[in-house]
């Protein structure tokens, strides 16, 4: 008996120990320095988004962040759906953000289900199974680290836009050059979207004084898409490392939206799985 | 790994399943089981948001196979939601196995490979279920030994992972159980001490629960590791139970308590008192930053650890569960009383067959807190309220029997509901609402049954009043046919006082049963942690089966 009792406490100072010492205890620092490494790589953030989601000013506070964080290698599209962005009939919320294409994204990767805010890096499963799509959705407290492993990927495509856009009559023409670093494939499709900054109105704010914020600075707007949800397929036959593929958009900038502020974002993406491989942005006026 | 595990379950399965259709029963070995389909078919309804659903029917099913041969136990469940049932979450996706196991029990040691559910304690630091109703199932993934030392003493210990719908979490969890039943014990000591005739009983308990979690987050510092313990008391007699725990959590920023480094701590205290005809019980619980989960970044149902029960009134009538209360992880300290008394019968107030009287009060407020303005978000003290109260209820039954044939239950309430605090919303306010319930049952003859309810609420706030009819009819042991309407004749909003009604019926033979329904189901929000999701209205056609073997 005496043995039996002396091994169980032997057992148990074990687990005790194990558990103890599996304890983080920070006491600060709270942040450190990001490294940011050197590489061809982009990553498209889009934060899901709605004028009356209380809590989606954190999420874009992420967001603004870490684009902040990763100068020029993270690009932010802000796309407001799901009913937090339907329009209201009292006046604060009654500004129409919503899109056709964020409304079919919006179906397409359940985002309403799944609730705001919420968010995709680069549309990776972030459980790797890439034939359902409502896996691509991460809590924006997850996007750092999630941009942080994506940044170390190699770059499959780069991505170059050119630019010709007459301000007096807000007419764009856009000639986009895709260069294969990676043989390519057939599914593979190039995405177009309009998005404006800065767009100022109405936003519920849980934690802000007053919770409902008249003058909010809406970022990163998306505005609207050049060729669809999905794009345009590149090329119909497959494609050899160092190939270039052109393509030209030709589209008018409408005058509800400040052309000062808009930008124009380009993204490769497989077309099978969602995955974005390559980002880039240029803005309307420089 | 998976796969493989559920080949052999299969090979092991199938010869026995012939024979199991005569007895269960194969060599030593016993099949058991069980199977459950429910699907719906949607249609469009704009009085009540029910909106089109491309796929027209949706189905969630499952089975489950377990067989026992002696100290050895193996199972799987197979899952399908093809696609899955609106309100559940769209990541319940396809068909797949997604619970399998295998336990052995060798003497005082027991371990289980695969998947397990799992508690300790009152679950404060840890608990492993599934919940099918709410979508909820965070399966562990791993090993479990379960060991008997000596007499009085039961360990346990996990580790693994959480399911996470059909992929698995990113945290690891382990943890350890250690409960020691002191007259167990002590029969150990004094051999003529008999453990199962003692008048009280002593049991005291402690865990230990880790995770780990790489840190990639570029910006901020997180810890990898994050312990939580706790340790409880229970004392038993015959006529008094007490029960308490207490959980302390070290720093663990997440996205439920807004990346703050604080500690976590939770107290439940429970006593109860049980004579003939009289009962009393009173429970007290507060709760500060004590959401522990085994991924960092994970919101709503997903990914729990700890089990942080609600100690208010857990109510079955329609009007009454229209504003449930669950426990705020982040904060709250509450308590709850219930008296119940059974007035004999043959007394004034008791009649001719007794009559049941209980009265319950529950109440939850925030915590009275500080900020600090750093990154421990704020300071709470622990034995003061705060000032915003979440949620209040205050009930009255009585169940009384008015002959052998017709047995009558009378309830009213009052409740108290911080909507916006509670499901994380705004602009709701408090709904303060007066309910009361009629529920007549009828025994008509030895196989015959019909039982009504009526039920009213009255509110100013929310979606306004509401009236509630159901009638029942029962005819055992087969069949029972059922109508309900849910009328909202008190919405603000004209257009929007609608009938939510259905019907439907049920047959049923051994352990096999089929319900058919039809009707409305009204919208509702679902809210944890700062994040909503919808449960969206909807209309038409269901029909569910299940069966045990």
């Amino acid at each position: 008996m005496k043995k039996m009792k002396n091994s169980s406490l032997f057992l148990f100072g074990i687990f005790v120990a194990f558990t103890f010492a599996a304890c983080d205890e920070i006491t600060g620092p709270y942040t450190e320095e990001v490294n940011v490494t050197e590489g061809g790589r982009k990553i498209l953030l889009e934060d899901f988004t709605g004028h009356e989601c209380g809590n989606c000013p954190y999420a874009g506070i992420e967001a603004t962040k870490l684009d902040s964080i990763y100068k020029g290698r993270v690009i932010v599209v802000a796309t407001h759906c799901s009913f937090f962005a339907d329009t209201n009939k009292t006046g604060k919320f009654s500004y129409n953000f919503k899109t056709p294409v964020g409304d079919e994204l919006d179906q397409f990767f359940n985002i309403e289900t799944a609730g705001l805010p919420k968010g995709m890096v680069n549309r990776q499963a972030n459980d790797g199974d890439y034939t359902i799509f409502s896996n691509r959705l991460l809590n924006y407290t997850a996007w750092g680290s999630s941009i942080a492993m994506e940044l170390n990927k190699k770059a499959a495509v780069n991505l170059s836009i050119s630019k010709n856009y007459d301000t007096l009559n807000r007419n764009l023409n856009l000639d986009i050059e895709v260069e294969y670093l990676e043989k390519g494939n057939i599914n593979q499709q190039l995405v177009v979207y309009l998005v404006e900054d800065s767009i100022i109105n109405w936003q519920k704010w849980y934690g802000h004084i007053p919770e409902n914020v008249p003058d909010f600075a809406h970022r990163h707007v998306f505005r609207k898409s050049l060729n669809g949800a999905w794009g345009d397929r590149l090329s119909g036959s497959v494609k050899s490392v160092g190939q270039i593929i052109s393509k030209s958009f030709i589209t008018s900038i409408s005058t509800k939206y400040k052309h000062k502020k808009c930008y124009v974002v380009a993204f490769v993406q497989n077309n099978i799985t969602k995955e974005v491989l390559q980002v880039e942005e240029i803005k309307l006026m420089e | 790994m998976k796969k493989v595990l559920a080949v052999i379950l299969f090979c092991l399965s199938f010869p026995f399943l012939a024979k199991a259709q005569e007895s269960n029963k194969f060599g030593a070995g016993e099949i058991h089981g069980n199977f459950q389909m429910m699907a719906q078919n949607y249609l469009v309804d704009s009085t009540i948001g029910a909106k089109e659903v491309s796929e027209k029917i949706r189905m969630n099913s499952f089975a489950n196979l377990n067989y026992i041969n002696g100290n050895f136990k193996a199972g799987m469940r197979y899952e399908s939601y093809e696609k899955a049932l609106l309100g559940f979450d769209p990541r319940y996706n396809g068909s797949d196995l997604t619970y399998r196991y295998a336990t052995y029990t060798n003497d005082d040691l027991e371990f289980t490979i695969g998947n397990y559910y799992e508690q300790f304690g009152s679950g404060l630091i840890f608990r492993s279920y599934e919940e099918r109703g709410l979508g909820i199932d965070n399966a562990m993934d791993g090993i479990r030994v379960k060991y008997k030392p000596t007499a009085g003493v039961y360990l346990k210990s996990v580790i693994g992972k959480q399911r996470f719908y059909f992929a698995k979490g990113e945290g690891i969890v382990r943890g350890l159980d250690a409960e020691f039943n002191l007259n167990e014990i002590l029969s150990t000591f004094l051999p003529e001490f008999n453990p199962e005739k003692a008048r009280y009983t002593y049991i005291l308990g402690g865990s230990m629960v880790g995770k780990y979690q790489a840190d990639n987050d570029p910006i901020r510092i997180l810890p990898e590791n994050v312990a939580a313990f706790a340790g409880r008391f229970n004392f038993i007699s015959d006529k008094f139970n007490f029960y308490t725990e207490y959980a302390y959590k070290i720093n663990d920023p997440s996205l439920t308590n807004g990346f703050i480094y604080k500690k976590g701590e939770a107290l439940f205290v429970s006593a109860n008192y049980s004579v003939k005809g009289f009962s009393l019980s009173a429970s007290a619980k507060r709760v500060d930053n004590m959401d522990f989960r085994s991924d960092r970044n994970a919101d709503v149902n997903n990914l729990t650890m700890s089990f942080l029960p609600a100690i208010s009134k857990q109510h079955t009538y329609a009007l009454p569960s229209f504003y449930p209360y669950a426990t705020q992880p982040l904060g709250e300290i509450g308590e709850q009383f219930e008296v119940s008394y059974n007035f004999k019968k043959g007394t004034k107030l008791g009649g001719k067959y007794g009559t049941l009287v209980t009265i319950n009060f529950s109440n939850a407020n925030n915590l009275d807190t500080t900020q600090t303005g750093n990154e421990q978000g704020y300071s709470a003290a622990f034995f003061s309220k705060g000032k915003m109260l979440l949620y209040r209820d205050l009930n009255f039954e009585v169940v009384k029997k008015i002959s052998p044939k017709l047995k009558t239950t009378y309830t009213y309430m009052y409740q108290v509901f911080n909507k916006d605090k509670v499901q994380n919303v705004s602009g709701f306010g408090t709904v303060f609402a007066h309910i009361a319930v009629f529920e007549m049952q009828y025994k008509i003859n030895s196989k015959k049954t019909f039982r009504a309810e009526l039920q009213s609420m009255r509110t100013k706030q929310d979606f306004g009043d509401w009236a509630v009819g159901l009638a029942e009819y029962t005819v055992s042991p087969h069949w029972f046919f059922a109508v309900i309407d849910q009328f909202n004749y008190g919405n603000a909003i004209a257009e929007k006082r609608a009938h939510y009604y259905s019907g439907s019926f049920g047959y049923t033979k051994n352990a096999t049963r089929f319900i058919v329904g039809y009707g409305k189901q009204r919208e509702g929000f679902l809210c944890v942690g700062g994040v909503c999701r919808l449960i969206p209205a909807s209309y038409g056609l269901s029909l569910a089966i299940s069966s045990t073997f």
